[in-house]
């Protein structure tokens, strides 16, 4: 077995476990997300020839099958249903991965998992890039303390969050926050850099994709759809998203500017408003 | 203070013996298995202010009371490098080291023959390193992956296996916002704007090399995912508060050891036998 299924094989099992067995509903929640943009990476790698057919229909069969089954509502499950009845959650996950509505359809069907292909013509020379973002994706998933910023980023009450957000941390905090599985703010700010750090690295690779291959409609294609399948972290269509995101901006160029006085101080917030322009801002809705 | 290696050992069944190096490289040694059959050769490699003997204390005797145990040790032999931790750089330092494994491994330099008092030809090699060391077996690997990206001669020492306690490889915890922010991300501009804070030279260079580590060892994973010595095995402590806890993309990330810090993580005792296993075992989480 490769590296890279390995690593997949073990975390999608992981998440599948969480999603079912997690007492908080919105770590339920969240581990379900995880887990389908786990299956639309598995079909891309499988697509570019990472994994072979009876890996991914292993997979497909251990854990995406009995996933799309508990998405039914209550005891309800029929794959053999013409129309699919869905639940609070499949509701969920459509309103996350619009895009991919048939695929969750059909998945609840159990008819085809591997739906909604794109064209690639040459899959190799889309590996080592798919295999980065494969790596990065489930680094995210298995990240604790950026796990719990999203859980408050997606699903804080306003109270909680407006609480969270007066608390004072020192750097040190924010910096040692990895492993938080509590909510605080210093966990908030841990995880909005991790977003923006991995945001970035995941930007560089797709941009690299696209000069490295000169702009092939397969790079194209491949980095749309990548795109498509992570963006749900930063659901620019939720109001109360952005402003959450908006207030972590401020909050961070605040305190780094804090550090400086003068001119330079206006330097760093000008810095920091580019930045968070050239990361958040080209990321399709 | 360093603890003579001859005393250490005598308490413990004489299964390896102590045999300086010094004419290989200064104050290197090894510990040469008695068995008839040896296969591995492990190379450690201290960190900051470390040193060969003291960083190492435990694992020298551990190795041989531990052995029915862990029964790989038997069949190994234990090269302990050394480099000045303080005072050069991580560039001269990665020189020295694969200077120093290419004079072991995968048999013995002419230099290294005239100082033992045996031959051998291994068919496998360990790279276990601690804080800085960490960093400076990931630099030893990137440079002589760089070469093999262009030169089909695959170097011996890409074919280690890699077992890093408490790497330094993000860089120390930092303490101001700016050194939080440059910690998670690879801006060029927030470099430039660290640098300009923080008064010693090496905390910017450090970091930088840091960086471009982090991005050629990612980059050569993505292109050769088959080459071990990419994807180290990495145990932090529950109580780490030196470094920035953080692995490569690539990287098999072990569960955190509970109660241990940046120091005792790498000491073995009749207690805490994790890291003998550790060294060889394989991507148990």
């Amino acid at each position: 077995m490769s590296a890279v299924l390995s690593e997949l094989s073990f975390n999608v099992k992981r998440l599948f476990q969480h999603s079912l067995t997690s007492l908080d509903r919105r770590d339920a929640s969240l581990a379900r997300l995880e887990l389908f943009e786990s299956l639309l990476l598995t079909n891309l790698g499988r697509q570019l020839g990472e994994f072979t057919e009876s890996d991914a229909e292993r997979l497909y069969f251990e854990v995406f099958s009995p996933f799309f089954l508990h998405l039914w509502p209550g005891d309800q499950a029929n794959p053999t249903a013409t129309y699919v009845e869905h639940s609070e959650e499949s509701k969920d996950l459509i309103r996350a991965f619009r895009p991919f509505i048939v695929t969750i359809e059909k998945g609840m069907r159990g008819e085809d998992f591997f739906a909604q292909q794109i064209e690639i013509n040459e899959p190799p020379r889309l590996l080592p890039y798919y295999r980065r973002v494969l790596l990065l994706q489930v680094k995210m998933t298995k990240d604790k303390g950026f796990h719990s910023f999203l859980k408050l980023l997606r699903f804080a009450k306003r109270e909680e969050w407006d609480r969270l957000m007066q608390e004072s941390p020192r750097p040190e905090d924010v910096a040692g926050a990895g492993q938080a599985e509590h909510s605080s703010a210093a966990v908030i700010l841990y995880g909005f850099l991790t977003l923006w750090s991995d945001w970035s690295k995941l930007q560089d690779c797709l941009n690299e994709a696209i000069s490295d291959l000169q702009s092939s409609s397969d790079v194209i294609r491949f980095s749309e759809r990548v795109r498509y399948i992570v963006n749900w972290r930063v659901d620019l269509s939720s109001n109360e998203l952005v402003s959450r995101l908006d207030t972590l901006k401020e909050q961070v160029k605040k305190l780094v500017a804090s550090e400086y006085s003068g001119a330079d101080r206006v330097r760093v917030q000008d810095m920091f408003d580019r930045l968070f322009e050239e990361i958040f801002g080209l990321t399709p809705a | 203070m360093e603890v003579p290696v001859d005393q250490q050992i005598s308490a413990a069944p004489v299964k390896h013996t102590h045999v300086p190096l010094d004419q290989v490289l200064r104050r290197a040694y090894v510990l040469l298995s008695g068995a008839a059959t040896v296969t591995t050769a492990v190379v450690f490699v201290h960190g900051f202010k470390g040193d060969p003997v003291e960083t190492w204390t435990q694992f020298q005797t551990i190795i041989d009371t531990h052995a029915e145990e862990f029964p790989d040790w038997e069949r190994t032999d234990v090269f302990f490098f050394d480099y000045d931790s303080t005072k050069a750089s991580i560039d001269d330092s990665k020189h020295r080291l694969l200077e120093f494994v290419g004079k072991v491994y995968p048999s013995f330099h002419f230099d290294t023959e005239a100082a033992l008092p045996v031959t051998r030809t291994y068919s496998r090699l360990i790279l276990v390193g601690h804080s800085e060391g960490g960093v400076v077996i990931r630099a030893a690997i990137a440079f002589a992956g760089k070469k093999f990206d262009s030169d089909p001669q695959r170097a011996p020492i890409l074919t280690a296996r890699v077992a890093l306690f408490a790497p330094a490889i993000f860089g120390f915890r930092p303490t101001s916002w700016i050194g939080v922010v440059t910690s998670f991300t690879i801006f060029q501009k927030l470099f430039n704007l660290y640098v300009a804070k923080s008064t010693p030279a090496t905390e910017l260079w450090d970091k930088t090399v840091l960086e471009q580590l982090t991005k050629v060892t990612e980059h050569l994973w993505s292109n050769f995912p088959d080459v071990t010595a990419y994807r180290a095995h990495v145990l932090y402590g529950s109580d780490e508060h030196i470094v920035l806890r953080s692995c490569y993309l690539q990287d098999c990330e072990h569960t955190p050891e509970p109660n241990k810090d940046h120091i005792m993580i790498c000491k073995p005792s009749n207690g805490y036998t994790r890291p003998l296993a550790f060294v060889f075992g394989d991507c148990s989480k």
